[in-house]
């Protein structure tokens, strides 16, 4: 079985078909509580026309933008379904957000337009990693055949089970838990938990929304700094700094993000639970608390998938923080020593490769003191060349994690692409020259930029 | 006719007011921020950046936020309005928060699309005054706050080398003297002052030949132990690279730690002329090299000061309080109405 069974390309079509088909039965399920199970059709052609448009990319080669391309496609997908859950949850709490869509809303074409726009903005992303994947695993594999075929077994199997899941939970229990809102939180929680794809970027996007917030959040606090004048300056740290620190802190900031994030979701519940109950004709007696009552069940069972993703991500976030968060690779430094007024750092050797996209330091001594660099070779395949320092925090130096560097005194994750630029709280670039097989930098331009270490001076020049 | 148009006029403006004044237009705004930072993050990774940047001075940008800010007033003032009548602490209670938040968006608002500032490098007696001002300040006297003696382990630890917050005296012709500090910043005339960053600038004098060509307090980028720059005196060929030296060294167990007199340094300057190395003396007086005698004398600091006009400074600082103010209140007031409820 083993030497058959090709298990990465396995799980992944089980991802995919299991996703797919856990979305199509609750909406289903919603569509024939409403009378309107037509409209399924829109979502399977919608579900359809991605699996076709992302097979082209089995045709066709690959680049690394493609996959940059894919991978911020499905993040964007989990964005606009998140955004269009939030607006029809605030829509579903009394709000009038679609008031002007209320003449056209029921027209058949505008609402099989919208699932089917809705699942191909969904499955496109997802579906097109999942076989630049299988394509890439392909071409490992001797035997060509057996991915793709494995694939093909991980979606039937999801569609056996799919079909034992439709035979266990009836239409009627998993639509009372779902109106349109809740039916969109729920497909950007399967986005979120299994909207990555392997090879191209993580399984689950928390990690990336995690990335987002936390450097939204940084960059308020930032600029309300600016904006105060505080100088983010050493001279700070016996009076102020630790107070700032504390903002900057990563569990500040992750519980920070996390509410930003639930927002929304909260509120849904919170409307829930304590919105006033409508009118009724029956003014009092058994038949106005039997209307009370079921007003205040359906509320609360509406409520149970949004308490569930609030509960989930509250979960993931932290496991999240506590495991992935925390592992950040910092590489230990190789020394390099000075020769005429250069540092000379091979290319490769046969210890390392430059080129490898990882993070590599580099320490040079002088006069007792030690100063780290860092180079790694950005996505576009140019090297960048930095002090492993920046000119706001203390000299923590950085780490990589995943597809980014940390600061690792603020933990401000710092996008690789921008690696080279001066300012804030990005690593101090170093000018160099490289060839084939060497970087060479100037002591003096080291020892010249190791001055800003830690002295904000770098905003003169950025404004 | 008058009456007429009049008429339409104002219920055209009632219903535009109704419109910006309803929950669902600032939902709206909101929602569209979000869909727009949120694909500006994705795909452009400064997404914040490029947004100050914009509401800085790009019309398309700053519409839809004051947009948002009169959306933001006209619902506050509709809600207020209907809790008075009703209800004035829960006035208190959940329109407090709200009008923080607004306030802070206002003030950021005007703080980034017309702040103005400047950065001015000073030594005690020169004169300071940025290009929006009239008034002219003297810097009379620069208290560094550094350590007299210091420990270069200093730098690294807890301690730091301050012994308080740096401060700098200003004044003006039949004023008193004000003092600026670190944080937070002091108001002078219409303009805040803050000590960005300082050195040290030790007085060299270069004489060649037995003739004095100059004297003057250089200043350089020299604060701590460790740190090192170079200057250059025209038409001389040379760069001087100077840093601190410690007056000794101690050592307890396996800690070895040098002492560095901050009062009166001991300097290491070496004497460049292009990458050779034509002098180098460890001293606090003077070094000679060919016909060259550089004198040093006793240093003072000098300071980089932070001068901004920014009117919306005290929107934000209010508004901040109002928010901190607000919070609580605000989560009381939930729970409240969640225990009502359940009543």
């Amino acid at each position: 079985m083993s030497s058959f069974v090709v298990y990465e390309a396995f799980f992944a079509g089980l991802k995919e078909g299991l996703k797919a088909g856990i979305i199509w039965y609750v909406l289903a399920s919603l569509l024939h509580v409403k009378g309107m199970l037509r409209l399924q059709r829109a979502f399977i052609a919608g579900t359809l026309f991605s699996v076709i448009a992302a097979a082209s990319f089995l045709f066709l080669n690959v680049t690394p933008e493609i996959r940059e391309y894919i991978a911020n496609s499905g993040e964007m997908s989990f964005a606009l379904l998140l955004v269009a859950s939030a607006a029809a949850l605030l829509n579903s709490s009394g709000l009038r957000l679609f008031s002007l869509l209320d003449r056209v809303s029921g027209k058949a074409f505008l609402r099989n337009s919208a699932i089917f726009a809705a699942s191909a903005i969904f499955f496109v992303p997802d579906i097109s990693g999942t076989f630049i994947f299988i394509k890439d695993l392909s071409l490992l594999n001797e035997r060509a055949y057996q991915t793709y075929a494995s694939l093909a077994a991980g979606v039937s199997v999801s569609v056996l089970l799919i079909s034992a899941m439709s035979r266990l939970l009836s239409r009627g229990l998993v639509s009372s838990f779902f109106e349109l809102p809740q039916l969109l939180l729920f497909a950007s929680m399967m986005k979120l938990t299994a909207g990555g794809t392997g090879g191209i970027s993580e399984i689950s996007l928390i990690p990336a929304v995690q990335r987002g917030l936390m450097k939204l959040s940084h960059d308020i606090i930032h600029q309300t700094f600016v904006m105060l004048m505080v100088p983010d300056h050493p001279l700070l740290k016996t009076t102020t700094w630790n107070f700032i620190g504390f903002f900057f802190g990563p569990n500040i900031a992750s519980w920070e993000t996390l509410l930003l994030f639930l927002l929304c979701p909260l509120m849904f519940i919170y409307y829930s639970l304590a919105s006033p109950l409508p009118e009724t004709a029956a003014a009092a007696g058994a038949e106005r608390r039997r209307f009370v009552q079921s007003v205040l069940s359906d509320r609360r069972r509406k409520a149970v998938p949004v308490l569930l993703f609030v509960l989930l991500i509250s979960a993931s976030w932290f496991s999240q923080s506590g495991e992935k968060i925390s592992a950040v690779k910092v590489p230990k430094a190789k020394p390099v020593v000075e020769d005429r007024g250069m540092v000379l750092i091979p290319v490769t050797d046969p210890t390392m490769d430059l080129k490898d996209g990882s993070l590599h330091k580099f320490v040079l001594s002088r006069s007792d003191k030690e100063i780290r660099i860092m180079v790694i070779m950005k996505p576009d395949g140019r090297i960048s060349v930095c002090l492993d320092a920046c000119e706001i925090c203390p000299p923590d130096g950085y780490g990589l994690r995943e597809d980014h560097v940390v600061c690792l005194y603020c933990n401000t994750p710092i996008p690789v692409v921008s690696l080279g630029e001066p300012g804030g709280c990005n690593p101090i670039p170093l000018a160099f020259a490289a060839d084939d097989r060497f970087i060479r930098i100037a002591v003096d331009e080291i020892m010249k930029k190791r001055e800003l270490i830690n002295s904000s001076r770098s905003a003169e020049a950025a404004r | 006719m008058s009456a007429f148009m009049e008429s339409r006029v104002w219920k055209f403006m009632k219903r535009i007011l109704s419109l910006l004044s309803s929950p669902e237009a600032l939902f709206w705004s909101i929602g569209s921020w979000v869909t727009y930072y949120t694909f500006m993050m994705i795909w452009d990774k400064e997404s914040f950046a490029h947004f100050v940047n914009g509401l800085a001075d790009r019309t398309i940008m700053q519409v839809p936020y004051l947009l948002f800010l009169l959306t933001g007033y006209l619902n506050l003032f509709r809600s207020s309005k209907k809790c008075l009548k009703t209800n004035i602490w829960k006035l208190a209670g959940t329109k407090l928060l709200p009008f923080g938040i607004l306030l802070v968006f206002t003030g950021a608002f005007i703080s980034i699309s017309s702040r103005q500032f400047q950065w001015i490098n000073a030594m005690p007696g020169d004169e300071i005054r940025p290009r929006w001002a009239q008034e002219q300040y003297r810097v009379e006297s620069v208290d560094a706050g550094v350590r007299d003696r210091l420990l270069d382990i200093d730098s690294e630890g807890e301690s730091g080398i301050f012994k308080y917050e740096p401060k700098v005296t200003i004044s003006q012709s039949g004023q008193a003297a004000r003092s600026i500090g670190a944080f937070p910043p002091s108001r002078v005339g219409n303009t805040f002052y803050h000590v960005l960053n300082f050195g040290m600038a030790p007085s060299f004098a270069i004489s060649e030949g037995g003739v004095l060509k100059g004297r003057e307090y250089v200043p350089l980028r020299l604060l701590m132990p460790g740190s090192n720059d170079s200057f250059e005196i025209q038409p001389l060929p040379y760069k001087f690279l100077v840093s601190f030296e410690p007056d000794r060294t101690i050592q307890k167990g396996s800690v070895k730690a040098g002492e560095y007199n901050m009062k009166d340094p001991l300097l290491r300057i070496r004497v460049l002329e292009g990458q050779d190395v034509v002098a180098e003396e460890v001293t606090r007086e003077s070094m000679s090299f060919r016909n060259i005698r550089l004198d040093v004398g006793k240093p003072v600091y000098w300071v980089q000061l932070e001068a901004v006009k920014d009117r919306g400074v005290y929107l934000i600082v209010s508004g901040l309080l109002f928010t901190c103010l607000g919070l609580p209140l605000y989560v009381i007031s939930i729970c409240m109405n969640l225990l009502r409820r359940q009543d």
